[in-house]
């Protein structure tokens, strides 16, 4: 199992490098660069936007830019970000903290419910409470997250029931940890629903399909034929199988968790990753963008090893060997 | 300046009164402002954008520059509409003989937030060896060099003088060298030394912030939350004798974008808005019942004009945008009025010449050259232009070409994109085909500034109080000369094919005389001229001006809301109390 994990650590290299040379062709492609604002301002001189070109290096060609940044990345030097004069790993951390607690407070909304929701449906088939969570389902489906979003934010500016937007309130600096943890839960509500109702509606039919598929196995026939014990056949044998295809959208759903709340992270107004990263793209703040992707890229690589650890142990058959 | 040189003989008198009955202690020489507020509380503003450095030297975008702006103080106070108010750090000033410069004299007194002394030092230190050095500030060494890019000289003269002066006279020397904020020199000294002041004062150094204004940055939350606490140093004071502001603190809260800061507002979140003129008739209508007052700060110095490339890649264009009758008829097939009621709701007013009437340079004169919307009075234009119109009824030049021509504008601004489309709707009236592509902002920025690669556009460049502010757009060959530029300029332009009309030259010899110009009246004359001779020339098309509005609680007491280009109600931050 080690070996594999290793095998498959030193096979990302090569992917992250190809993103980063995609990435940064891609971006050096876009038409202008920082400092075009500059150029459009009546009070800075040509002089100047020269002085800062060079400063920056756009005056080498991409190529040039790209080795430079590399080799600057392989010593451990991620770069500055043109706009804040920062580290931009500096910039990035600070905002982890925030998108990763939204992320993992969804997911857990949204697995803790789904997957219940789903085996209950299974077992209680065609029935009215059937129908309801499949009625509930498609509209978590179907609704994009960002205007169930704003519907959330009117209802809260409407009923003064939830916050409008942010994860502290402004005199958090004064709480104490219980009080802290208690406003978080209140902020949090709004932003995690909203973002976690599709992914919910979409593992609890997930977990509604696969679990009738088990159901109507012949080993299940079998298994009640002989006079096993209900409760022993669908939670011991029947889930476990069923179980193996979520555990794949699980370990996707982990790459997601820093790049999937964008657009709920900017209507709410939550101080995570997204709106960083989106004003760093607006405003051609290149290293900055670099580093978010690569921290997106390997995300993503974690996420996928992730997702195959879990599935070796969760089902017997599969085996990572490599000789 | 007479009108500077009174208030501060008010003010001197009134420091009097104060020095004799209240602050007998200290010598510091205060600033007393007409205020009668109440002490402490918390204000709440917001934030759309977070800042993204504390070093003004390196602040570029007003999110930034808002919270510099705080922080550090000038030797210059500007009021409500960025007019000169009176002496800041600088008590008082006086113009040196020759009339070249300044002889500034600074507060006695003064202390810095950390309680260390501000004297005519720092203000000597801070320009030597940061503005007038390029390298150690982002823009600001253009805004303080004259006219061809000199900087001034400075001489400290004893303890509390120090003396600012130009090669030669420089009309607005003033504006620029006390418009820019003084740093403590024990603070900044070493880290300049050490090689490190462009990472100075980021956002992670708020723990290192001294400053010289009302207030200064205690706490920093990325995308939550910008604190502001009181100096207890700052040097402005109220008749009973309190020291400013009023404020304990100002919180300025993140906000995703202008919705969230409406709900935000109308749940009592935040004491303040700056609505967009879609927002407003809502808030205005729960005004009375919500306790709020809502209005109009005044128009901005924000413009938005149409723009003919007079060097446009396709050659039988520049034919027709050379040609002044032509540019001119185009203005009067310009629908204003409709377009204040579908851009802006109403709030806004049409805009004739290249000067904000919220500026003191502005002439009424240019209205009645207003180019109102007559579709009749253009093609009446256009015919005396020797243009006509063929069996389809679409508009043809003197060489029997058709008229047709790309419009653009920066993709995704809606007002700029609605703008646009309401003049292909109108030129098609006076039978031109308008074909309209709105690109890229930094495709746009290319093609203004690089390629030369448009044929027109609608855009809006930020103006100020001074009309000097534009030399380089005005000046022929200035680097924003965009609709005619000047072949050492931009190299897409053909030297051979170059043509310069009359009205031109006599704009530029304005601008660059009138920084020599140090009588208020006669430069006030010569941008009356400025101004005249833009709107009969009409290289650009002006349109409409957006006014600029607010909502406040009512609570909300001392404000003023002008057109400065600061936060409207910020400018004046010491006054500011809730009663």
């Amino acid at each position: 199992m080690l070996k594999f994990i290793i095998r498959r650590l030193i096979l990302s290299i090569p992917v992250l490098l190809g993103v980063s040379i995609l990435s940064f062709l891609i971006i050096s492609a876009a038409p202008g660069n920082f400092l075009d604002v500059f150029r459009l301002d009546p009070s800075i001189s040509r002089e100047t936007v020269q002085r800062l070109e060079r400063e920056f290096g756009f005056d080498k060609d991409p190529f040039t830019q790209y080795l430079t940044w590399l080799f600057q990345v392989v010593k451990g030097n991620w770069g500055y970000s043109f706009q804040f004069k920062q580290p931009v790993f500096n910039l990035i951390w600070q905002r982890l903290g925030a998108t990763l607690l939204l992320s993992l407070t969804t997911l857990v909304f949204s697995w803790a419910i789904g997957i219940p929701l789903g085996i209950y449906a299974a077992l209680k088939q065609y029935s009215f409470k059937d129908q309801l969570s499949s009625v509930i389902a498609f509209l978590g489906l179907s609704i994009p997250s960002f205007f169930f979003s704003l519907l959330f934010l009117y209802f809260a500016s409407r009923t003064r029931l939830f916050p409008i937007g942010g994860m502290l309130s402004v005199n958090s600096s004064q709480m104490n940890t219980w009080e802290l943890i208690v406003d978080y839960l209140w902020h949090v509500i709004g932003p995690a629903v909203t973002l976690g109702f599709s992914g919910l509606a979409g593992i609890m039919r997930q977990m509604r399909g696969q679990f009738l598929d088990q159901l109507h196995m012949d080993y299940v026939e079998f298994a009640k034929a002989k006079g096993m014990p209900r409760k022993v056949v669908f939670y011991k044998h029947a889930l476990r199988n069923a179980i193996n295809p979520l555990i794949t959208i699980f370990g996707y759903s982990l790459s997601g968790l820093l790049g999937g709340a964008v657009l709920t992270e900017t209507v709410f107004g939550w101080p995570g990753m997204g709106r960083l990263v989106i004003q760093a793209l607006t405003a051609q703040d290149l290293y900055l963008v670099m580093a978010s992707l690569m921290v997106s890229s390997l995300m993503l690589i974690i996420g996928n090893l992730a997702a195959d650890i879990l599935l070796a142990l969760v089902d017997p058959r599969i085996r990572y060997r490599f000789h | 300046m007479k009108k500077a040189f009174s208030v501060l003989l008010v003010l001197c008198f009134l420091l009097g009164i104060v020095f004799a009955g209240i602050v007998p202690s200290e010598n510091l020489q205060y600033i007393v402002e007409d205020v009668h507020g109440k002490v402490g509380g918390t204000l709440y503003y917001y934030s759309i954008s977070d800042p993204k450095t504390f070093n003004p030297a390196f602040a570029q975008e007003t999110s930034s520059t808002d919270i510099t702006g705080i922080m550090w103080d000038s030797l210059v106070d500007f009021g409500k509409n960025d007019d000169i108010r009176g002496g800041n750090l600088a008590l008082d000033w006086e113009v040196t003989p020759e009339g070249n410069g300044w002889t500034f004299t600074i507060r006695k007194g003064l202390q810095w937030s950390d309680g260390h002394p501000l004297t005519a030092e720092d203000v000597y230190w801070t320009f030597k060896n940061i503005w007038f050095v390029p390298e150690n500030c982002l823009s600001t060494y253009d805004v303080i060099t004259d006219a061809q890019g000199r900087p001034p000289q400075i001489e400290k003269l004893d303890e509390n003088r120090v003396k600012i002066w130009y090669r030669e006279p420089y009309a607005v020397g003033l504006r620029q060298i006390g418009g820019v904020q003084v740093f403590p020199k024990h603070i900044v000294e070493p880290v300049l030394a050490a090689g490190k002041w462009k990472e100075f004062w980021t956002l992670a150094d708020v723990n290192k912030l001294v400053g010289s204004g009302p207030m200064l940055v205690s706490e920093y939350l990325p995308d939550q939350r910008v604190v502001l606490k009181r100096n207890p140093y700052y040097f402005r004071v109220d008749p009973a004798g309190n020291r400013l502001p009023y404020f304990d603190t100002l919180i300025f809260i993140s906000v995703p974008n202008l919705n969230t800061a409406q709900l935000k507002f109308e749940a009592g979140e935040l004491d303040y808005l700056a609505p967009q003129a879609a927002q407003y008739p809502n808030l205005k209508a729960q005004a009375a019942a919500k306790k709020w007052d809502v209005g109009i700060c005044g128009p901005t110095y924000s413009t938005l004009f149409l723009a003919f490339n007079q060097h446009s890649p396709t050659k039988e264009q520049q034919y027709w945008f050379r040609n002044k009758k032509f540019r001119n008829a185009l203005s009067c097939a310009i629908d204003r009025e409709t377009m204040i009621e579908v851009i802006y709701n109403g709030l806004a007013q049409p805009q004739w010449g290249p000067v904000s009437p919220a500026s003191p340079f502005y002439d009424p004169a240019v209205e009645d050259l207003a180019a109102t919307f007559d579709i009749a009075k253009s093609r009446a234009i256009l015919k005396e232009a020797g243009f006509t119109w063929n069996a389809e009824g679409k508009l043809i030049d003197d060489r029997g070409i058709q008229v047709k021509f790309l419009l653009t504008t920066n993709a995704g601004n809606n007002q700029r994109e609605t703008a646009c489309n309401l003049m292909v709707d109108t030129f098609g009236q006076i039978g031109i085909d308008v074909i309209f592509n709105p690109i890229d902002f930094n495709t746009l920025v290319g093609a203004l500034t690089a390629t030369g690669n448009w044929e027109t556009m609608v855009m809006g460049l930020t103006g100020g109080p001074d009309p000097h502010s534009g030399s380089n757009v005005n000046r022929i060959d200035g680097d924003l000369h965009f609709w005619n530029i000047h072949p050492d300029v931009g190299t897409w332009a053909d030297p051979d094919n170059y043509w310069i009309s009359n009205e031109e030259w006599q704009i530029d010899r304005i601008f660059r005389d009138q920084v020599r110009e140090m009588d208020e009246e006669a430069r006030w004359q010569m941008f009356a001229d400025y101004q005249r001779l833009f709107v009969e020339e009409a290289p650009l098309v002006y349109t409409v001006q957006a006014l600029r509005l607010y909502a406040k609680k009512a609570e909300l007491k001392g404000t003023d809301p002008g057109s400065s280009s600061s936060p409207p109600i910020l400018w004046n931050l010491w006054g500011l109390y809730r009663e």
